[in-house]
């Protein structure tokens, strides 16, 4: 619908940029803490066996005793890792 | 804009389903269609006054944007009526309560509620576009000014019936404001167009 | 609110989140969510959960991927076709053949078409007063009443439409000129 820019056109485009729900907004500025946060987990799991066991056992209830909040995809994605077959 | 299941009638196959037996589409959609109805007059009028109305064009674009509210809004208000209806039904017919009908009672207002809200800001444009836009079109923007007041005291009143709304809520509250300045607002439109 | 972040173009922007700064990084999300929002809601029509995981995928790539990134200066482009990429990943993974009309190359194209003349119009009204800018957003982005705009920025209901309208006029001035 390229054209002039009149004040028609710009009022479509200014609809078109709608603000993201303020969750999401929030969850992808945290990701950098969340992947710091991914990497200090696994990286104790491969060094603790009694941890990475206790990670398999019960997830949320291992990381919250650890002092953990971890988001929804971070906990799907240590999930992803240590779920029991 | 976009195509849903009514926006994509034609408005003989949706007046054929506004006359059928079934409660959707029903005063609630009609009243979000009529809104968009003023709102693509307002569009007309400050086309054609593009000439002599400097605001003409931030009008016109602000009547597009209603407009698009508005539209979605006939569906909108079919589907939360008919899922209200189904609860009550349920309700009536001895199931237990779930907390599921005060909900689906509450969309069904708040549905219309947007459709006023949509009608006052169409009214006030409308008023606006007979005050300001070309003398040849100003009945018309009169006209689409009394439509959204028609549409906003039709919706204020679904509001008010609703089962889940009481006096003093605040959505009541904010229907019938809704309602009062579009009302104003038709009048002023009417005067300007004399 | 404007900060230092916000004057910086998207090269410099990038190169920071690169350097690990953090507040480079929200500024980055801030500056593009709605783009990346438009492309899966609107674009790919991505029902609401779908939505969600393709708007978080997208910003974990862009972050584990940003040093892939071979030219600073088009991070624009490069979000875009990451976004569509992983809309359609998405797509296919969840086993559904979306029919060709539904979201058809060109459907997508002409889409992506006006959501990058939409950023280029988002960016010019960061440009106009304070006042403009909340009342283009809130009237045309966030579907507000004029009398809800009207109680929050405290000015006469009365008015606001004309104030819309010059503030439309002054963005289309701008833009024309940049031209």
């Amino acid at each position: 619908m390229r054209g002039i820019l009149d004040e028609e056109r710009i009022g479509f485009l200014l609809r078109v940029l709608r603000p993201a729900p303020q969750g999401w907004v929030q969850a992808a500025k945290e990701l950098p803490a969340a992947r710091r946060a991914m990497d200090e987990i696994v990286a104790r799991a491969e060094a603790d066996a009694e941890f990475q066991a206790a990670l398999v056992a019960d997830l949320e209830a291992a990381l919250a005793r650890e002092g953990y909040e971890p988001s929804r995809a971070l906990v799907d994605e240590l999930r992803r890792r240590y779920a029991r077959d | 804009m976009e195509g849903d299941e009514y926006l994509d009638l034609t408005i003989g196959d949706f007046l054929e389903r506004l006359g059928t037996g079934r409660p959707a589409p029903g005063s609630g959609s009609a009243s979000a269609l009529t809104v968009a109805f003023a709102a693509g007059l307002v569009t007309m009028v400050a086309r054609r006054s593009s000439d002599s109305w400097e605001e003409a064009g931030g009008v016109a674009a602000q009547a597009l944007a209603l407009q698009a509210r508005a539209a979605p809004l006939v569906l909108a208000d079919a589907q939360v009526w008919e899922e209200a209806l189904t609860a009550l039904d349920s309700a009536y017919g001895g199931a237990a309560p779930t907390g599921d009908l005060e909900r689906k009672l509450e969309l069904a207002a708040a549905v219309p509620l947007q459709i006023a809200e949509a009608a006052a800001d169409t009214a006030r444009l409308a008023a606006l576009a007979a005050e300001h836009g070309d003398g040849q079109y100003r009945a018309d923007a009169a006209a689409a000014a009394v439509l959204s007041a028609a549409a906003a005291r039709a919706a204020a009143h679904l509001v008010a019936v609703n089962l889940a709304v009481r006096e003093g809520d605040d959505s009541l509250e904010s229907a019938r404001i809704s309602e009062a300045v579009a009302g104003e607002a038709a009048t002023r439109a009417l005067e300007a167009a004399a | 609110m404007e900060t230092a972040l916000s004057t910086f173009t998207d090269a410099e922007l990038v190169r920071a989140c690169r350097a690990g700064e953090a507040e480079a990084w929200n500024e980055l999300v801030e500056r593009y969510s709605r783009y990346v929002y438009a492309i899966v809601t609107q674009g790919f029509r991505l029902p609401p959960a779908d939505a969600e995981d393709a708007f978080q995928e997208v910003f974990t790539r862009v972050y584990t991927k940003l040093d892939t990134l071979r030219d600073d200066d088009a991070f624009r482009p490069w979000l875009a076709q990451l976004t569509r990429r992983v809309c359609l990943d998405l797509i296919a993974a969840a086993g559904r053949v979306q029919p060709v009309e539904e979201v058809g190359a060109d459907d997508t194209t002409a889409a992506l078409d006006d959501f990058d003349e939409a950023f280029t119009v988002r960016q010019a009204v960061s440009e106009l007063s304070e006042s403009c800018q909340e009342m283009l957003d809130r009237f045309f982005a966030r579907d507000e009443s004029y009398r809800t705009i009207s109680e929050d920025l405290g000015l006469p209901v009365g008015t606001i439409a004309s104030r819309i309208s010059r503030c439309l006029r002054s963005l289309r001035s701008q833009l024309e000129g940049k031209k």
